[in-house]
């Protein structure tokens, strides 16, 4: 409201777009010790015993951060109503945004569910929600200065292959099994720069602004409802949710 | 034992990656689907 104040100007979709820094903030320590305490205190014993499925438990956790994330949120949409005493105030924007706002947040926090699921330490769930939080929210900044060459591009393809592989053979116990994943995806990528190297010139610029979920949010703010953009938080939540699912499902067969 | 143990890692492991290589395929094509939509505008 400052903004306003100070810019005098009327349009509550700024204040929304100058404050989602503050989700950087707020998620990680909304969702830090949702799973995070409940595996270092030995609880999540009991929420296996329980005759709830994982996916319940995860879907009841994650409603319960979004019903106390949306009381501000009910607060805040008074706001263009007050605005509207004062000026002209486009209505279906700044609802729309907030709106967008909404499903942002909810996106973040499902993001931040899945990275409190990995650890039982809530200090470095917070942690490490912070960095992905803050370096999804200067991605499209970033990709100006990373390597936008078809090598760069290709570079970051590989050590993705190595992730990969990692993490299969985290989660299979096989050692053979990830590093043949992490082997098939390296010469795939290799194959690929050698025949076609320029589909990966600016494939590392374009990936990182594609999966910005703070970039998409700008859109509202001028005044379009973007349905990709909705269709894509849709996306976040319910493959980070998945991704909590698994694993906790993990510590099952682990 | 212990080669019971990783038998069962490896299973469910395995059914978890493939069940979330599927789930993320399925979000690419709605995705894809979403950004094919035309694009309508309202004057308000």
């Amino acid at each position: 409201m400052l903004y306003n104040i100070q810019a005098a100007v009327s349009n509550f979709e700024f204040v929304l777009n100058f404050c989602s820094l503050v989700f950087v903030v707020i998620v990680p320590i909304l969702t830090m010790r949702v799973i995070a305490e409940e595996r270092k205190q030995r609880t999540d014993q009991l929420l296996y015993s329980l005759p709830v499925t994982t996916t319940q438990v995860i879907i009841g956790k994650y409603l319960a951060l979004l019903v106390i994330y949306a009381i501000p949120l009910a607060i805040i949409s008074i706001y263009p109503m007050i605005f509207a005493q004062f000026g002209d105030v486009y209505l279906l924007t700044s609802y729309g945004s907030i709106l967008a706002f909404f499903v942002m947040g909810a996106a973040l926090i499902a993001v931040g569910v899945f990275i409190s699921s990995l650890t039982d330490n809530q200090g470095l769930a917070a942690g490490i929600g912070i960095a992905a939080i803050l370096l999804n929210y200067y991605s499209v900044s970033l990709s100006e200065y990373v390597s936008a060459t078809a090598l760069g591009s290709a570079i970051a393809l590989v050590v993705l292959a190595l992730i990969l592989g990692y993490t299969v053979n985290h989660l299979t116990k096989n050692d053979a099994l990830g590093s043949g994943v992490s082997i098939v995806l390296i010469l795939a990528v290799v194959i690929t720069y050698v025949l076609h190297s320029s589909s990966f010139e600016g494939l590392l610029p374009k990936i990182m602004k594609q999966l910005s979920l703070f970039s998409r949010f700008n859109v509202f703010v001028n005044g379009v409802f973007d349905l990709t953009a909705m269709v894509y938080y849709g996306s976040v939540i319910v493959f980070f949710l998945f991704l909590s699912v698994q694993s906790l499902e993990k510590r099952r067969y682990n | 034992m212990k080669r019971q143990e990783n038998r069962i890692a490896f299973q469910g492991g395995a059914y978890s990656l493939a069940i979330t290589a599927v789930v993320l395929a399925i979000l690419v094509v709605i995705n894809v689907l979403a950004a094919s939509l035309p694009f309508v505008s309202y004057e308000i």
